[in-house]
């Protein structure tokens, strides 16, 4: 595996942890969303490196393209939720949504 | 060596998305992640995609997310971690520590090298041999129409009140 | 026979096109629209059983579907169960507005869920997987109520986790092996052996933790609690019923027995979660007082008998976990959407509030019971004979102790079921509830066809089993 298909890998894989992070210790709605995003960006960079040492890259690409539109339609979605909830809550701390237990 | 560079950069923002406190500031770093991807992925060949990432993630996304900071303006933005601000360097550290483990461990596992078996240009494989995933894609279009169709829909409660 | 597949994915774009029409005509070409559709897949799904054979495949431009007998027992679920909530939801979304809406992301969701199960193809799974969870996100949160978007929320979260897990998952096979298909991941396998075995256990534990998830299984079933109880009545029905399993066990069935037979790490792993499962479900359940979170917590624990039953790993386990997917599908939504009715004219879900409902509400209260004795597990209803095949099959695996525990958690089961049947519908009638209404006739009509079905698979439960399920069993043990 050459230097850098590593790179590629290991930056995404840094990402996605850095997503998580923030989904597991954000409060605010809004900063969980951009979580999801920065997770779904490690992502791309895995598959590229995948891609990358298969040496295919259009399967990969096509395989992206899907995933962007997965991606945007997924962000469309939680944002509206975001503003639906905003408007009931007056706020956007997930603290509210402890009313529910697990 | 420039790749180095935009990764780096790439992870640098990736935790100023963490660190920052204005939201806007947050939105513009996404954006500018998204935006150096789309250079990564045009480096490796990866034109179409590119594309897409840099039109749709960096534009779409980017903008309605402002929008929605901008509807949202007048909730609460106090303290928002569980976790003080300046415990972010020793995650990284810890990050970074797993991270060259797991790679260490898929480098020794999977074969260095590989026979490529080309499936062909982007053109190809998207309309010939995936066109599964098309069906796909109305149908995620589709869901988002209809979702938020009916998450901005008016209530009879909301008519009621007006 | 094949062009039966391509209408089955056909009907749905049509009917979703045609609704903005048909909704703005009025309430009843909606609802025709709707019923026309869902009833069309059911038929289709129908006519296809006695065709199956070894599997049928449908090609068009390149877009591979195929359907084996393993795809047919879990289209016929979503399929009926989809027929029946959309009978239901015609009188329910009265009072939710949106009906158009409502009908059209239902209809993309089964769309979602039944491209899912006719695809051939790992990361096709994935995009189908996506458009079935992101309707049911907005589907969760349609009631626009507090509760449904805090849920929704909650929901979209975690499950945004386990699809980067399914995604890395996906992305970590093909660097390994250059493919996502089934067929061509099975004959890769086949000839390298246990060669790539580091991997592929970093692999199966994403896909583990990503699809478990989707179906609810410990530790990873903390959206479900919340997410199902307030969704409206339909929908709790379709994600308990239907969406956990087939986005959840399908998924993992068909990685771990079809694709990747025989890893045994994965099969014990499947043993101690199902059984944990089952075991935390029914003991949470029994803590609570709200009619809809009983049935979610026993929901859990039911996946817990169906993931025993897969990690068993024999044919008599495999029959079990299969017919009990079938069978819970069709008693949970019946549960489901019972307790629905009841909230619809008691605006209500606190089961210390009813009481003595069966005097007001009798068809509610007469297939209720239907439903509490088939997930008690009680002869001739259908939850009897999957439940003993499962814990034959862990008594032939030589795990007597899940066995025990299986048995013991039945009767738990049975014994809560009872208690809300005692809360709920039979003893003295509560004074508020003296004007209650019977459910409306849609909603009636539903339950009865989920009712009669829950009894006649019990009572030919042989054919049941020989003519959809063993064939489906067979497939996912030889992994043919």
């Amino acid at each position: 595996m050459n230097k850098e298909i590593l790179l590629l890998l290991s930056s995404g894989i840094l990402l996605v942890m850095t997503g998580v992070y923030m989904l597991v210790l954000y409060r605010n709605l809004l900063r969980l969303i951009i979580g999801v995003e920065v997770v779904a960006k490690g992502v791309t960079l895995v598959f590229l490196s995948a891609g990358v040492y298969r040496q295919d890259i259009g399967f990969i690409q096509s395989l992206l393209v899907t995933f962007i539109i997965v991606e945007t339609v997924l962000a469309a979605i939680m944002l509206a939720l975001a503003v639906r909830a905003q408007k009931i809550y007056r706020s956007l701390d997930i603290r509210n949504l402890s009313k529910l237990r697990g | 060596m420039l790749l180095w560079v935009l990764l780096g950069l790439m992870v640098l923002l990736s935790i100023g998305c963490c660190i920052f406190k204005d939201l806007l500031y947050v939105a513009v770093s996404l954006a500018t992640i998204s935006g150096i991807l789309a250079l990564v992925l045009f480096l490796f060949g990866a034109n179409i995609a590119g594309v897409f990432e840099l039109s749709v993630c960096a534009g779409l996304i980017t903008v309605l997310f402002i929008a929605t900071v901008s509807l949202t303006k007048d909730s609460d933005q106090k303290v928002e971690t569980r976790l003080p601000v300046y415990f972010v360097p020793l995650v990284v550290l810890i990050f970074v520590g797993i991270d060259y483990f797991v790679i260490q461990w898929v480098a020794h596992s999977v074969p260095p090298s590989v026979v490529p078996r080309p499936s062909g240009t982007f053109q190809r494989v998207f309309w010939e041999l995936r066109s599964a995933d098309i069906l796909g894609q109305i149908g995620l279009i589709g869901a988002g129409v209809f979702g938020i169709l009916s998450l901005f829909r008016v209530t009879s409660k909301e008519k009621k009140h007006e | 026979m094949e062009s039966y597949i391509g209408w089955i994915l056909l009907v749905p774009p049509i009917a979703v096109l045609l609704m903005p029409w048909a909704s703005r005509a009025g309430k009843w070409a909606a609802n025709t629209l709707a019923i026309a559709a869902t009833g069309l897949l059911l038929l289709f799904t129908l006519r296809l059983i006695p065709a199956i054979g070894s599997g049928l495949k449908f090609e068009y431009y390149g877009a591979h579907f195929a359907l084996d007998s393993v795809s047919l027992l879990f289209l016929i679920v979503v399929n009926a169960v989809a027929f029946a909530c959309m009978i239901y939801a015609t009188s329910y979304i009265g009072h939710l507005g949106g009906r158009g809406k409502f009908f059209a992301l239902l209809i993309i969701m089964v769309s979602g869920l039944n491209a899912m199960l006719m695809t051939r193809d790992l990361f096709s799974l994935y995009v189908f997987l996506e458009v079935a969870s992101i309707s049911s996100y907005v589907l969760v949160a349609f009631g626009l109520e507090y509760d449904g978007i805090e849920s929704s929320i909650k929901y979209l979260l975690l499950s945004a986790v386990a699809t980067s897990m399914i995604l890395l998952g996906i992305a970590l096979i093909y660097m390994n092996t250059g493919a996502l298909e089934f067929d061509a991941l099975k004959a890769i396998l086949a000839t390298q052996g246990s060669g790539l075995q580091g991997i592929f256990l970093l692999t199966a534990a994403l896909f583990i933790g990503g699809f478990g998830l989707k179906a609810a299984l410990m530790p990873f079933h903390a959206w479900l609690p919340d997410a199902h109880p307030s969704a409206p009545a339909p929908i709790s029905a379709m994600l308990s019923g239907v969406v956990i399993k087939v986005a959840g066990v399908y998924a993992l069935a068909r990685i771990f027995f079809y694709i990747f037979p025989g890893i045994s790490r994965v099969h014990s792993i499947f043993l101690v979660l199902g059984t944990l499962s089952m075991i935390a479900g029914a003991v949470l359940a029994y803590f609570q007082r709200d009619f809809k979170r009983i049935l979610a917590y026993s929901s859990i624990s039911q996946i817990g008998y169906i993931m025993i039953g897969l990690g068993v790993g024999n044919l008599l386990g495999l029959i079990g976990a299969l017919f009990h997917i079938f069978n819970h599908a069709l008693f949970k939504s019946l549960l489901f959407l019972n307790s629905g009715a009841v909230q619809y004219r008691l605006h209500t879900r606190d089961i210390d509030e009813m009481g003595g409902l069966e005097n007001r509400m009798p068809v509610t209260s007469i297939t209720s019971v239907f439903g509490t004795l088939s997930i008690a597990g009680i002869p001739p209803f259908n939850g009897f004979f999957s439940k003993l095949f499962i814990i034959l099959g862990a008594l032939a695996a030589g795990k007597t102790t899940i066995a025990v525990l299986g048995i013991l958690v039945s009767i738990f089961t049975l014994g809560y079921f009872l208690m809300i049947q005692r809360k709920v519908f039979f003893g003295k009638l509560n004074e508020k509830w003296q004007d209650i209404r019977e459910a409306p006739f849609a909603m009636s009509c539903a339950v009865i066809l989920l009712a009669a079905a829950c009894f006649l698979s019990g009572l030919f439960f042989q054919s049941v089993t020989r003519g959809i399920v063993e064939p489906a069993a067979l497939i996912l043990l030889g992994g043919k």
